[in-house]
């Protein structure tokens, strides 16, 4: 068993057990009064939404909420995206619902708010859910997300959806990364963009050492040799 | 707990003898390789075939091992990450567990959970019974026994406090069996030793959007159990159990009444009930009946040990509170079934369901039938469950989370000798927001950790001879889920097998899962991700070794990846049904992970016999399929 000093640091920066307590019958009351008086606040609507459904009430209790924000489009997207950093699952599966279902201007106008979130996990949803919508305009904000390992292949594949040749020469370095998936990110994302200058930077990669690469490189080198002129 | 089990019987010190160290060391080298009747799991023959199989697709072993471990928990199995990058150590892990759990060698079973939770044993192995010790001895040698196995378990749970347990213990069981909708759960898990305002805790932790405080604190709780201690203590005191139990056999005169020697409740040969906490139950025949706390250990309320010895009868173990006869909470529980037809009922827990301890039951013979809501039927939280049965036909009937079960730093190995056995699994709670209409089943060597924070534990079930049945529904049959591996192995008979999704040989989010069956004409049939399958950086097998068999399922099935996980199916011999009703998701095929942009790898070999595929796949074919799989079959 390993347990890594960072969780070992994370238990000393634990919240107190009062807080915790705290917090939990506040949302509690959630639970037992339902819309049972005015409109809910915004910590209700997240709080059915997020909830495991096993019952009928929590069941209706979702659907009312994801129903209300929805109808509030990109004001409630950017309440979700306020939480994606939590280790959710389904504030992020409900955020990432709004996102391909909005309105491309509506979901960019929130998510490029968060492309310098402070929490890496948020920056890394806003860069890769922006790559759902042909959003080019935003590249000069996502092209420091390469810098940073937890958002570089969120920051990859998004440039690539969005064609930008800029790109080409901060993506071609991670065809050599020592992580198979940023190799496979930056093939893919030199695919889209098309440009068939990156064909030779491409064709190592046709004897990387995993199928994963390789084939994502012939799939790429067979589209660009396709397209040149 | 001290001493109060103990008064008078005084100190016997186990003596290891050299003649049974040489015996031990001999019967664990045997164990190294395969046993006599059983191949490998993966054969050489089956190995190089499968060789070929990449070369058809332009791959090597090399690529077996394509990058899976993307995950970061903070507690995770060291064995169960790596077989992640490489993934052939999941079928020599299952030969391993076979060889060991095959023949019934209790050391060797100690070892192996301890190996497999990365810890060492540090008290010697006792010498097993003589046979034939006076009542004298054998009691003095089992007080002995227990006496040790209480100072481990002492020292197993010595940094945590009595909040911290009761916290643990709180949470896991207000949320297994659903504390926060369940009035009448909030009133029975106070039995366990937990207050009220401890489970309403529970609860409200539950109801935080973020799960990463109360997760931390449940971890940080348990990273404090010296688990090799843990595991000391029950090998200690199963021992001295068997002794207790080789002392039994040499009384003639029970008693006439149920009558308490010291610690040691002695029954008669008739038909006796037990209702209440002793560290010993001894009892020589009739048909009994266990229930109360008889045969529970709860370190919460000082029982650190329960054991019971029943020699013969039709008995029934009945657990009507949350933990019945054979569950081990902060302790550690022993029972031990002669002859008889058996019933095992549990409300709750019971029947070698291990949390933050060890549980061991043995039922030598006689068809029984084990009934349960959770957590139940050779299940470990960090801990060790072990459930063995020998002959008969037996029925295993679970809610969930039993059947070999591990969670989060725990062992769950269920192994049934003989018999025409069936396993069920599921009926209990619905599988909201992915199947409202069925039900969760996580049985029958499910392994699952807690994502993303931590890894779960290794879960084998294991049934060596008969025509058995097992049913479940979600989660089922050789299958895992984040950082833990889950076996199913069946060695021979013509089996059935039946279940809706994920499972039959099925890793799930970076796991491993495995289905061995050794031979007889089998039937699988099921729904979603069944039958040799992965999804997402998972692992999944199902290895085939004989008879003719039939597969049925749906879709994402016999020898499927998706999403950049590595599914396969081999079927060794015999003529051989693969029908798949989404044919271009089943069968030998992989796919390009939606928004991830790249394939999985997934084979289906069928290397003897007349087969059939319904997606048109024919005998002696090797049919590349996309993204990036392959059907291989040799020719009749």
């Amino acid at each position: 068993m390993t347990i890594s000093p960072d969780f070992v640091a994370a238990k000393r920066r634990k919240r107190t057990q009062g807080r915790n307590v705290s917090l939990c019958v506040f949302l509690s009351l959630f639970a037992a009064n339902v819309f049972s008086g005015g409109p809910p606040s915004d910590d209700e609507l997240i709080f059915n939404l997020q909830r495991y459904g096993n019952t009928p009430e929590k069941r209706e209790a979702k659907a009312r909420s994801r129903e209300i924000l929805v109808r509030r489009g990109p004001d409630a997207l950017r309440l979700l995206m306020g939480r994606v950093h939590l280790e959710n699952v389904m504030i992020s599966v409900e955020a990432e619902n709004m996102v391909r279902t909005m309105d491309t201007q509506e979901v960019a106008s929130v998510l490029s708010g968060f492309l310098a979130d402070a929490h890496p996990r948020t920056r890394k949803l806003a860069a890769y859910w922006l790559g759902f919508h042909d959003t080019p305009e935003y590249a000069a904000r996502v092209y420091p997300l390469l810098e940073d390992d937890e958002t570089a292949g969120a920051a990859i594949r998004t440039l690539g959806k969005w064609r930008d040749r800029d790109a080409i020469p901060k993506i071609v370095p991670f065809l050599s990364h020592e992580k198979e998936v940023r190799r496979i990110a930056a093939v893919n994302a030199l695919r889209d963009i098309g440009d068939a200058s990156a064909i030779p930077e491409l064709e190592p990669l046709l004897d990387d050492r995993y199928f994963t690469v390789r084939k994502a490189a012939e799939r790429a080198l067979a589209k660009l040799r396709e397209s040149r002129p | 707990m001290s001493g109060a089990f103990f008064p008078s019987l005084g100190k016997k010190s186990v003596v290891v003898s050299k003649a049974w160290k040489i015996l031990l060391a001999s019967s664990l080298l045997a164990m190294t390789a395969p046993a006599e009747n059983l191949r490998p799991i993966l054969g050489t023959h089956e190995q190089a075939r499968l060789e070929d199989a990449l070369r058809g697709m332009e791959m090597t072993g090399v690529d077996l091992g394509f990058g899976k471990d993307y995950g970061k928990p903070q507690v995770v199995l060291q064995r169960a990450r790596r077989l992640l990058s490489e993934p052939l150590g999941l079928p020599a892990m299952a030969d391993e567990i076979l060889a060991t759990f095959q023949p019934n060698c209790p050391p060797a079973v100690w070892l192996e959970s301890a190996s497999l939770l990365e810890v060492k044993l540090t008290e010697p192995a006792a010498a097993p019974p003589a046979g034939a010790s006076s009542l004298t001895n054998g009691l003095a040698s089992f007080l002995s026994g227990a006496r040790r196995a209480e100072q481990r378990l002492t020292q197993a749970f010595g940094s945590l406090t009595g909040d911290e347990k009761r916290y643990v213990a709180a949470a896991f069981f207000a949320g297994t069996f659903n504390a926060e909708d369940k009035a009448d759960v909030r009133v029975d898990l106070l039995s366990v030793g937990v207050s009220t305002s401890e489970i309403q805790r529970a609860i409200m932790e539950s109801l935080d959007i973020d799960p990463g405080p109360a997760s931390s604190n449940f971890l940080a709780v348990l990273g404090k159990v010296d688990i090799a201690a843990l595991l000391d203590a029950g090998r200690v005191f199963q021992q001295a159990v068997y002794e207790a139990r080789e002392a039994a056999k040499s009384v003639h005169d029970w008693p006439e009444k149920p009558t308490r020697v010291d610690s040691i409740l002695f029954g008669t040969r008739g038909d006796d009930v037990y209702t209440n906490a002793e560290l010993l139950i001894l009892d020589p025949g009739g048909d009994d009946t266990y229930c109360g706390d008889a045969g529970s250990a709860n370190g919460l309320q000082g029982r650190l040990l329960a054991a019971i010895v029943d020699l013969a009868g039709n008995d029934r173990y009945i657990g009507d509170r949350v933990l019945g006869p054979g569950s081990a909470v902060f302790g550690a529980a022993v029972l031990l079934d002669g002859a008889g037809d058996d019933l095992y009922r549990a409300k709750y827990t019971g029947q070698a369901s291990a949390f933050f301890g060890a549980s061991w039951l043995e039922d030598l013979t006689g068809s029984d039938v084990y009934r349960a809501q959770a957590h139940s039927q050779a299940a470990g939280y960090a801990g060790f469950g072990y459930l063995r049965d020998g002959a008969g036909n037996d029925v295993y009937d679970v809610g969930f989370a039993g059947q070999a079960y591990a969670g989060v730093m725990g062992v769950g190995v269920l192994v049934d000798e003989a018999g025409n056995d069936r396993y069920l699994a599921g009926g209990v709670e619905h599988d909201y927001e992915r199947n409202d209409d069925r039900y969760v089943s996580m049985a029958q060597g499910l392994a699952i950790g807690m994502r993303p924070y931590a890894g779960g534990g290794v879960a084998a079930l294991i049934d060596l001879e008969g025509n058995d049945t097992y049913t479940a529904d979600v989660f089922g049959q050789g299958v895992s889920y984040w950082y833990s591996v889950g076996m199913l192995l069946d060695v021979a008979g013509d089996d059935t097998y039946s279940m809706y999704q994920y499972g039959q040989g099925s890793g799930i989010h970076l796991s491993s899962g495995l289905l061995a069956d050794g031979g007889g004409k089998d039937v699988y049939t099921g729904g979603v991700l069944v039958q040799g399958n992965a999804h997402d950086y998972g692992v999944g097998m199902l290895f085939e070794q004989g008879g003719d068999d039939t597969y049925t399922a749906n879709q994402h099935a016999q020898g499927r990846a998706i999403n950049n996980a590595l599914g396969i199916l081999v079927d060794s011999a015999g003529d051989d049904s693969y029908f798949g009703r989404q044919t271009d998701e089943c069968q030998g095929i992989g796919n390009d992970a939606g928004e991830r942009e790249y394939g999985s790898l997934a084979v289906l070999m069928d290397l003897a016999g007349r087969d059939v595929y319904s997606c048109g796949a024919t005998n002696g074919c090797r049919m590349t399929r996309p993204d990036f799989g392959i059907i291989y079959d040799d020719q009749p």
